[in-house]
């Protein structure tokens, strides 16, 4: 559909998935301010336990279950 | 009262040593050139860093202009890293490791990291499977309007997910099969979001780009308009360069 093309500087995303991890490092060294990290989690990780994914992908295709419906 | 020196990268001898850049907190970067290694660095203005779009960019930047100015083999360092004096180089890094980086440069030299993120639209794919597969399709029909146990719930669930996880994995496929034959090594990284398929980074020979650009776009073009693609063709080469 669609490539857009980037450099990692022009992209916050690109960055962060590159220099918090990765690249040379000398534990010792590090000198990082954590606060406000969640601010960068533009795209955070998503993980969704299996039945949960099941029900969603039913519920998606117009299906249901009476016992899928947590209890009010 | 000294923060110390904040470290962006390592280039090899005779590397940027004459650079107008700017750092981190506006300050000039500055070139320290120890054994075969040149090290770009700034005054540290802080005790630590803030990971913020600032400063991770800012980081970047540095490294990018770096290479864009010519010098394209680093090692680019991990955002955050700070020293008070450059005797704690000599002892921590270059003495230990000096003989690893050097191999680390050579490997690099000659070569570019680049990075693909591809995107579908989860909801589209969906819609897509269920006009594609008739058996799913004509399951999904059966089952409409009637009260479904948990177990009919889950089995279907299940058998969709089966159905997308192969969708995902033929993407996976064509991307994996027809750029790793580019690059001379890969790294595959964790999605980074749900709406995320294939997150990779490939080292590529310098002058092979307009190629490998091209064939990130054949790919695409195999799976028409379902796919978003993210292709970072410019970047210090993070995740190539790392000890082990």
């Amino acid at each position: 559909m669609a490539v857009e093309k980037v450099n990692s500087s022009s992209s916050l995303a690109e960055v962060v998935d590159r220099i918090l991890d990765k690249g040379i490092v000398i534990d010792a060294w590090v000198r990082v301010s954590l606060v406000g990290i969640e601010l960068l989690s533009v795209e955070a990780r998503v993980v969704i336990a299996s039945v949960e994914t099941y029900l969603k992908y039913a519920e998606a295709v117009g299906l249901t279950s009476q016992a899928a419906v947590p209890a009010a | 009262m000294s923060h110390g020196l904040y470290l962006y990268g390592i280039f090899p001898s005779p590397g940027p040593t004459g650079l107008a850049l700017e750092g981190l907190d506006q300050q000039p970067v500055q070139a320290q050139v120890i054994e075969d290694f040149v090290f770009l660095y700034s005054e540290a203005k802080q005790s630590r860093y803030l990971a913020s779009r600032r400063n991770l960019l800012g980081h970047e930047k540095v490294l990018e202009k770096a290479m864009g100015e010519g010098y394209r083999t680093v090692l680019p360092l991990r955002f955050g890293l700070t020293i008070s004096d450059w005797q704690a180089v000599n002892e921590e890094l270059i003495a230990p490791r000096s003989a690893e980086m050097k191999a680390l440069l050579a490997r690099l030299d000659g070569y570019r990291e680049v990075g693909v993120k591809v995107f579908w639209d989860a909801a589209a794919e969906l819609q897509l499977l269920m006009a594609e597969n008739a058996p799913l399709s004509a399951e999904r029909d059966r089952m409409s309007g009637r009260n479904l146990s948990m177990d009919e719930v889950v089995r279907i669930g299940q058998a969709i997910e089966q159905a997308m996880d192969a969708r995902r994995n033929a993407i996976i496929t064509a991307f994996r099969n027809g750029l790793s034959a580019l690059a001379i090594e890969v790294v595959e990284n964790d999605n980074l979001t749900e709406a995320m398929v294939y997150n990779a980074a490939f080292l590529i020979p310098w002058d092979t780009e307009t190629t490998f650009s091209q064939q990130v776009e054949a790919i695409d073009q195999q799976f028409s308009d379902r796919l978003k693609i993210r292709y970072n063709n410019f970047t210090a080469p993070y995740n190539f360069a790392q000890l082990h």
